[in-house]
């Protein structure tokens, strides 16, 4: 089993500081328009804003390392294998069989990094789609190509 | 009738397509009634405007439509403004559904369905054809005649050559035979014995105590003293009068009890009649084909080999009268379907005792009996004994927070609720039999799936928090056409070695299968 990229962490943080701005800036907005003329606040006006911003900000900072440290992947002969989650944790295998086919992808944010995301689609319905988030991108073309090559030789077989 | 046929074996649909669509000529109406604040002439222009603009686009709409089946395609041409040409090839069709309103019926004319796998919604519908072309159709595009999966036509011969040394006096459906027939008397069964009907009553007393919009208040006065039904309602003045007269309480909780229940047992004995009505299914050797519905009528046509995955529903009442439910599971019904269309019924009503007979119409080498359960982790218990008493818990402390000196009364229900979680626990389970795996769970409303292995697409074994600190986890297996998870085959708190071994076994068999769908 492998681990992700290192860097994907980067990424990860990034858009989680992407996400706390607006947050912030929501629960400011409500905070003076909504709150302060009903006279609601935390020992001072800003605090709740201040919170809002602490509480996304670690999170942003610390969830990812965390997240990097559960998150293992495998392909072996016959089978994907992907570990994950912190709290609520899962163990996904999809037989090489069943794949229907495999994507790269890569955000702005992952090219600027040299970083790709590789999806594995099978014709199961839920949980039956699934992405690897932070590959190096030479390593994801390369694994998109090693997975297709299977699906051909069943096919000809 | 049988619509008009024009060169190269292309088809109209039925000539009363353009009447039945007239119905559509109410938006010049709502058109004309906007038009309205601006004076009568407007009105009547508007009017006229949209229903000669709604007919034209109506009948060119009509007069556009195509369709021809070839030898292995549905090709289907349509479109007023932007022309179409649609190319459904026969290998992808899933199902073919004809469903028919009452006008609909009354005129012998349905609209018919094609489901392939994937996509949001229904691929392609045709509205409206004859009752005959649409039967012509199901059977072209789903029939025997032009299905070559000879594998499951292998073994459906030695599936019935086996049930009949198992059983020899027992009659094999013949092709085009009539497997099953539900008469009203078991439909009226059927919808006393669902959980719906308790849901019903609960929403009788919900919606009589927030909405009182029942005379239950005049027939409960009856019963219980007048001074406590003042504000005229019936449940809360059964509240008042529980705290000062305790047989006048029993006897109205007794008597509202006995009017909700058969009211909401009523309604849905009427609503599993009237859905399921003359519900029919017939076998034409790997097609199978069901038809139901009183209001409206439903036929739909499906290959055997299409089928993901089977689910028997047993709900507390039909388990205790040892009837069931069927129904399968054929990937053709995207998302974009309710909830109650996305799985095809094939018994609304069955005893448990036939379910093996019944299970060869869909898995000829299947065999019911020999099942051999296995319970999910002895530690299983702890934490649905758990997650009950966290609700009680909940519920004293609030009650306590409200100064409710009942509150601590409350910890009594957490008896109930370790007898219920080994209630659900002998519910919980997992089996193989031959080339299928079985998962079963749930206490109010069982639900058992029979999943082929070769049509696993992919394997989960999940764990909160709370089954990580028993060690459990739960398994979830992965097939076409199951998009809620709640209503898809899982096996519920596996010990997590196990569940992992499981898991790996599976994945080596579904390799086995090579790439097969």
């Amino acid at each position: 089993m492998n681990p992700l990229d290192p860097r994907v962490t980067i990424v990860w943080r990034l858009s989680g500081l992407i996400l706390a701005l607006p947050a912030t800036a929501i629960a400011g907005l409500v905070e003076a328009v909504v709150l302060a003329p009903e006279g609601i606040r935390l020992f001072a006006p800003g605090v709740i804003a201040g919170l809002v911003a602490l509480c996304t900000l670690g999170f942003a900072i610390l969830w990812p390392g965390l997240r990097y440290r559960f998150w293992r992947w495998g392909v072996e002969d016959d089978r994907v294998l992907i570990e994950k989650g912190v709290l609520w944790r899962s163990r996904s295998l999809i037989p090489r069989v069943r794949i229907q086919h495999v994507d790269t992808r890569t955000s702005p944010l992952q090219r600027s990094l040299r970083l790709a995301s590789l999806v594995i689609y099978t014709a199961g319905t839920r949980g039956a789609d699934v992405e690897i988030p932070g590959l190096a991108a030479d390593d994801a073309e390369r694994l998109r190509e090693e997975l297709a090559r299977l699906e051909e030789t069943d096919d000809r077989a | 009738m049988t619509a008009p046929e024009s060169g190269d074996g292309w088809q109209r649909l039925h000539p009363l397509t353009p009447l039945l669509r007239a119905v559509q000529l109410l938006y010049a109406i709502i058109a004309g009634v906007i038009a309205s604040q601006s004076g009568v002439g407007a009105t009547v222009i508007v009017i006229f405007i949209f229903t000669v603009a709604i007919a034209a686009w109506i009948t060119v709409a009509y007069l556009r439509f195509r369709y021809r089946i070839t030898d292995d395609s549905l090709i289907i041409k349509h479109g007023v403004l932007f022309r179409r040409r649609r190319v459904i090839p026969r290998s992808r069709i899933q199902n073919v559904d004809l469903r028919a309103g009452l006008v609909q019926q009354l005129f012998k004319v349905t609209t018919a369905r094609i489901e392939t796998a994937g996509g949001q919604a229904t691929e392609a519908t045709l509205h409206v054809v004859s009752r005959d072309e649409g039967v012509r159709l199901r059977a072209r595009l789903v029939g025997l005649a032009h299905d070559t999966p000879r594998p499951t036509a292998a073994a459906a011969l030695l599936g019935d050559a086996h049930a009949a040394l198992a059983e020899p006096g027992r009659a094999t459906p013949a092709a085009g035979s009539t497997v099953h027939h539900v008469s009203p008397l078991q439909l009226v069964i059927a919808g006393a014995t669902s959980n719906r009907a308790g849901f019903l009553v609960g929403l009788l007393f919900g919606g009589d105590y927030l909405f009182d919009f029942m005379p239950t208040d005049r027939i409960l006065a009856r019963f219980i003293p007048p001074q406590y039904l003042e504000s005229g309602q019936a449940v809360e003045g059964l509240v008042q009068t529980a705290q000062s007269d305790m047989q006048a309480f029993l006897t109205g909780l007794f008597v509202l009890g006995i009017i909700f229940g058969v009211a909401g047992w009523a309604v849905s004995i009427l609503a599993s009649v009237v859905r399921y009505f003359d519900f029919t299914l017939r076998q034409h050797g790997n097609e199978l084909q069901v038809g139901y519905g009183l209001f409206t009528r439903r036929e739909k046509g499906f290959r055997r080999s299409r089928i993901q995955n089977v689910q028997i529903e047993e709900p507390i009442l039909r388990r205790w009268l040892k009837l069931a439910s069927l129904r399968v599971q054929t990937a053709g019904y995207g998302p974009g379907l309710k909830a109650d269309e996305r799985m095809e019924t094939l018994s609304p009503i069955i005893r448990a005792g036939e379910l093996n007979d019944y299970l060869h119409a869909v898995y000829p080498e299947f065999e019911w009996n020999s099942v051999d359960w296995r319970p999910s982790h002895p530690r299983a218990r702890r934490r649905l004994f758990i997650r009950r008493a966290f609700i009680v818990i909940a519920a004293t402390a609030v009650l306590a927070v409200l100064t409710t000196p009942d509150a601590y009364i409350l910890p009594i229900a957490l008896v109930p609720a370790w007898f219920l979680a080994h209630a659900h626990y002998r519910h919980l389970g997992h089996a193989r039999a031959g080339s299928y795996v079985l998962v079963r769970e749930g206490l109010w409303n069982r639900r058992t799936y029979i999943v082929p292995i070769r049509k696993i697409q992919a394997l989960q074994l999940r764990q909160t928090p709370f089954q990580r600190r028993l060690g459990l986890g739960t398994l979830n297996i992965e097939t076409a056409g199951n998009p809620i998870e709640w209503h898809a085959p899982r096996s519920i708190d596996l010990g997590t070695g196990y569940g992992v071994e499981m898991m790996e076994q599976l994945a080596t068999e579904v390799t086995g299968t090579g790439l097969t769908f």
